[in-house]
C-alpha cells in the first residue's frame, strides 16, 4: 500500500452525480453537504501533521480527509488524500504533496463554488 | 425482538466525520431509528447509558480518540452490548483486521446505498434469528431442569409410599426448614450463604433427604424396635446412597442450585456439629448450611412424631433434649434461631399433610 504513485493528471476531479447517489440522490441534502464541506481546515490539519513529522498524526488528518472527499465525489482530492495517507503509514515523508494537495483543494473549491451557483 | 415489538430497529452510527454520518443517516432513516455519535468515547457512553439498545452498530475504525478496534473490544467484555452487530466503516485494506476484531461484515468507503442497506438489513435479520434461537435454548435447558425436579419430587413421594411412618414426615420437614430460613434471613445470619445459594432452592431440596433410603431393604427400614450395629450401617448407607442417585442426576458443571442442595443435603444431613457424624464426619462450617438446618429440623420431627421404633416425645421434651446435643450434634447458631421460632415449631407439630399426601 505505501507505494501509491499520485498522478494528479489521472484521476478527474469530481463526480457530482456520484457524490449525489450516495445521498440517494437527494441533491437538496447534496448541497448541505457541499455547503458543509471544510476542505481548507482538514487540508490545513494535514499540513499542521506533516509538518510535525508525526507519522500516525498525518496518517489520522489524510485519512479523515480522504474519508469525506470519497463520499462527495471528490475523486481527485480523495486521491491525493489517500496517498499522503499510504506515505505516512510506510512511515517516509509526505511534505512534496503538500503543495499538490493544496492545489488539488484549490481546484475543488472553485468547483464546488461553480456548482452551487448553477444550482442557484 | 424489537422487530416483533413493531419499534424500529435502532442503529447507532459512530463516524467522527460529520458528513459520512449525514450520508449514512439519508441512506438509513426510512428503515430505522438513527442514532449518532462522533467518536468511540461517545458511542460507548451512549450504548452504556440508553435503556433500548441499538440493535447494529455502524462503526468507523480510524477516528481519533478511542478508535474502532477499541470500541469493538470494549463491546466484546460487556455481556450485554457483545451480542449487538457492528458492521465496520472501513477502507479496504482493513477489512480483514476488522472481521479478526469480531465485526460482523464492513463496508468500505465510498458508500454504495444500497449495499449499506442490504448489509444493514441482512446482519439484522441474522441477529434476530440468533435471538430466538438463543431463547428457545435457554427455555429447553429450562425445561430440562424441569425434568430433573419433577423426577427427583417423584423419587421423594415413592419413599413416602414406602416408608408409611414418615409420610407426613418429608413435608413437615420442608415446612419447619422454611421457618428456619425465614428466621435466619430476618436475623441477618448466614446470609450470604442462603443468598448467593438461592435460599427458596434450599427449602424445596428439603423433603429429598432421606432418598436413600429406597436403597435400605425393608427388614431393616421398617423394622420395630433397636437395630443391630450391623443393622444400623446398612441404615447408615442411605446418605451415600442418596448422594449416588443426586450425583447421577448432576452434569459435570451442575449450575442448578436445586440439585446441588439436594445433593448436599442427602449425603451430609447425619453429620454432626463436632465431627462425629456420618457418612464423611466433617465438622463446622464444613456441612453445608442446607445439611445443618435438615439436621435441626429431622432431629425436631423425628422426636415429636412416633417411629416403628420409639414413642414420640413432646415438645418441651424434644428441645429439652435437643438443648444438649447443641454444638456437640447440631450447630449452635441453628439451634439458637430454633428456639426463637420454636411456637411456630409446635404449630407444625401435628399438621397433618393428609390432603396433599399420595395415600
Amino acid at each position: 500500500m505505501a507505494n501509491i504513485s499520485w498522478d494528479g493528471a489521472e484521476t478527474p476531479l469530481m463526480d457530482i452525480k456520484d457524490g449525489i447517489g450516495r445521498v440517494m440522490n437527494n441533491k437538496k441534502l447534496y448541497i448541505r453537504l457541499l455547503n458543509k464541506f471544510n476542505g481548507k481546515a482538514m487540508s490545513d490539519d494535514v499540513d499542521a501533521a506533516v509538518k510535525s513529522g508525526e507519522y500516525a498524526k498525518i496518517t489520522q488528518a489524510a485519512h479523515t480527509l480522504k474519508g469525506t472527499a470519497v463520499n462527495l465525489g471528490f475523486k481527485r482530492l480523495a486521491a491525493i488524500s489517500a496517498a499522503i495517507e499510504a506515505k505516512a503509514k510506510g512511515e517516509s515523508p509526505a511534505d512534496a504533496l503538500v503543495p499538490d494537495l493544496y492545489s488539488v483543494l484549490e481546484a475543488t473549491n472553485a468547483e464546488i463554488r461553480r456548482f452551487l451557483e448553477q444550482e442557484g | 425482538m424489537s422487530l416483533e415489538t413493531g419499534r424500529r430497529p435502532k442503529v447507532l452510527v459512530v463516524d467522527d466525520i460529520e458528513t459520512n454520518r449525514i450520508i449514512l443517516e439519508e441512506i438509513l432513516h426510512d428503515y430505522y431509528e438513527i442514532e449518532e455519535a462522533s467518536d468511540g468515547i461517545e458511542a460507548m457512553s451512549k450504548m452504556l447509558n440508553s435503556i433500548v439498545k441499538p440493535n447494529l452498530l455502524l462503526l468507523d475504525i480510524m477516528m481519533p480518540g478511542m478508535d474502532g478496534f477499541e470500541v469493538l473490544m470494549l463491546m466484546k467484555n460487556d455481556p450485554v452490548l457483545k451480542k449487538i452487530p457492528v458492521i465496520f466503516i472501513t477502507a479496504a485494506d482493513s477489512e480483514t483486521q476488522g472481521l479478526q476484531a469480531g465485526a460482523v461484515d464492513y463496508i468500505s468507503k465510498p458508500f454504495l446505498p444500497e449495499i449499506v442497506r442490504l448489509r444493514v438489513a441482512n446482519h439484522l435479520e441474522l441477529s434476530l434469528y440468533r435471538d430466538k434461537l438463543e431463547m428457545m435454548v435457554e427455555e429447553k435447558a429450562q425445561e430440562l431442569i424441569q425434568t430433573k425436579e419433577n423426577f427427583l419430587e417423584s423419587i421423594a413421594n415413592m419413599i413416602e409410599y414406602r416408608s408409611l411412618e414418615s409420610g407426613q414426615h418429608v413435608k413437615r420437614t420442608r415446612e419447619l426448614a422454611r421457618i428456619m430460613v425465614t428466621q435466619l434471613l430476618k436475623q441477618g445470619r448466614y446470609t450470604q450463604d442462603l443468598v448467593s445459594r438461592n435460599y427458596n432452592a434450599l427449602v424445596k431440596a428439603v423433603p429429598l433427604h432421606d432418598v436413600g433410603k429406597i436403597g435400605i431393604p425393608d427388614n431393616i427400614l421398617l423394622k420395630p424396635g433397636k437395630l443391630t450395629p450391623d443393622e444400623f450401617d446398612v441404615i447408615k448407607t442411605h446418605t451415600t446412597i442418596g448422594g449416588t442417585i443426586i450425583k447421577s442426576l448432576m452434569s459435570n458443571n451442575e449450575e442448578d442450585d436445586y440439585v446441588r442442595h439436594c445433593y448436599d443435603i442427602c449425603r451430609s444431613h447425619h453429620e454432626r456439629w463436632d465431627g462425629s457424624g456420618y457418612p464423611d464426619g466433617t465438622a463446622n462450617l464444613d456441612i453445608p448450611l442446607s445439611a445443618r438446618i435438615v439436621a435441626v429440623v429431622d432431629v425436631y420431627d423425628a422426636l415429636v412424631t412416633e417411629r416403628c421404633y420409639k414413642k414420640a416425645f413432646t415438645h418441651e421434651e424434644t428441645l429439652d433434649i435437643m438443648g444438649k446435643s447443641s454444638g456437640s450434634h447440631l450447630d449452635p447458631l441453628l439451634f439458637e434461631t430454633m428456639m426463637e421460632v420454636k411456637d411456630q415449631f409446635k404449630n407444625y407439630e401435628h399438621q397433618d399433610y393428609t390432603n396433599n399426601s399420595p395415600y
